[in-house]
């Protein structure tokens, strides 16, 4: 089935199978593997995207569901080769151990910076149940996340293009 | 893994949804896919056709008109829990929709999915059952209204026909002291409920309960309303004693058996004490009217 959406800012054409997933399509058509399969069940967030400036879990959307869309991945983040305040925070506070669930842990905080709203810890925390880490790094995952909203604010531009 | 082949389809009006449903009951209608999709990956189910209805963009939306608040079937569940409208006339819909699985899923689970699903874990069905709701639904020979207890038929099926799409539900909002509360447990975070109670009443200028509609999630095969305790509230005050006995009788009016989330006198138990806050938290938004 003909399907046609936007990815990180490039038009893309494809002749899709319904059955198949969005996240599947990313990695396997288009080669956008920044975008991991964990579970596969709709648990882990690992293939967290943002579609049409939300975060979702595209192993739980079909690709040919995307037709139309305007999609954002882990790829589309750094520009010219300079990382995101988000990935730079990551890698400033250390919120990854192994890094497999780092992508989605990345584009669901981008999703949540880009609400500009002042949650306390409990509320962060909760904000990131739908994203799991296996190496049980969560601490450093959300102090990465207050760091990149600090960084966001001091550096005065806008998190979210 | 990837489902079973299927045909797809997706129509842009309600019209064109309709010519494509009732030809074979196998062709299911997919709308935020947050259940589906995993079921059909799982290979729990299987379907010939799925006809998405999330390009009918006129199912997306919260209004308010007289005492009716009516919410369009593709409303996700991060719009109703982000709401003012929802929010404000109906607390009860956060404190269940903030509770539904995780951010990433109620940004593209719908309610109107949440519903025709009818499994018994979800929590909207409790819900709209304690707030004495209805579902509209429309085929080609027209729309039909069905209250909570026609709706949920049996386990994990609704009265909703192949031919029918469920495109409303409207939630009567009462004015003076009424209340509503949902309490749930569940297996860690973003898991699935050990057990759910919603509760809707409203208070007597005395301070009794007038009315009282009380309805359980995860503690049978369907979502089950609690009449016995329902009716022991009644006309009285609800003090820690007249909160056991309504619990008790909820837990005993309970199918609950045991599972990998939990055991059978676990979720007996989690009911007895979600009855209570529930009534209780209900009884305190009420009286503070």
């Amino acid at each position: 089935m003909r399907t046609r959406f936007r990815v990180n800012g490039t038009d893309v054409d494809l002749d899709v199978e319904p059955r198949r997933l969005l996240v599947s399509v990313l990695r396997e058509e288009l080669g956008l593997t920044g975008t991991h399969i964990g579970c596969d069940t709709t648990n882990c967030g690992a293939c967290t995207v943002l579609v049409d400036g939300k975060a979702i879990k595209s192993c739980a959307m079909l690709a040919v569901q995307a037709d139309g869309a305007e999609i954002l991945t882990i790829e589309g983040l750094s520009e010219g080769g300079v990382l995101h305040p988000v990935q730079r925070a990551f890698v400033e506070k250390h919120g990854l151990q192994c890094g497999f669930c780092t992508p989605g842990m990345i584009m669901t905080s981008y999703w949540l910076l880009s609400q500009n709203k002042d949650w306390n810890e409990k509320e962060i925390k909760k904000q990131f149940s739908g994203n799991l880490c296996r190496c049980t790094g969560y601490r450093d995952i959300i102090a990465s996340f207050k760091r990149a909203k600090k960084l966001a604010r001091d550096e005065g531009g806008e998190v979210v293009r | 893994m990837y489902p079973k082949s299927f045909d797809y389809f997706s129509p842009k009006s309600l019209g064109e949804a309709l010519d494509l449903l009732g030809t074979d009951p196998e062709v299911k209608i997919l709308a935020g896919g947050q259940s589906l999709i995993p079921s059909l990956k799982l290979r729990a189910l299987s379907v010939k056709g799925l006809v998405d209805i999330t390009g009918i963009k006129e199912l997306c939306y919260v209004r308010q008109e007289g005492h009716v608040l009516k919410i369009g079937a593709l409303t996700t569940v991060a719009f109703l829990e982000n709401d003012q409208t929802v929010t404000s006339s109906l607390p009860i819909m956060r404190e269940a929709a903030e509770q539904i699985a995780d951010p990433l899923v109620r940004n593209r689970g719908t309610i109107g999915g949440n519903l025709s699903h009818a499994d018994p874990v979800n929590d909207l069905p409790a819900v709209t059952l304690a707030l004495n709701s209805s579902m509209v639904a429309i085929s080609k020979q027209g729309t039909r209204r069905m209250g909570g207890d026609s709706f949920f038929a049996e386990a994990s099926h609704t009265a909703l026909t192949p031919e029918e799409i469920l495109i409303e539900v409207e939630i009567p909002v009462q004015e003076g002291r009424v209340g509503s509360a949902y309490r749930k447990v569940r297996k860690g975070s973003g898991g699935f409920s050990i057990a759910g109670v919603a509760s809707c009443l409203s208070v007597a200028n005395d301070g009794t309960i007038a009315q009282c509609r009380i309805a359980m999630t995860a503690v049978a095969p369907k979502v089950l309303r609690a009449e016995n305790a329902e009716q022991t509230l009644l006309g009285k005050m609800p003090t820690d004693s007249v909160l056991d006995r309504a619990a008790e009788l909820a837990v005993r009016a309970s199918r609950a058996s045991s599972d990998l989330n939990a055991s059978r006198e676990y979720r007996r138990s989690i009911l007895h004490t979600l009855v209570k806050e529930s009534v209780s938290a209900s009884y305190e938004r009420a009286a503070a009217q």
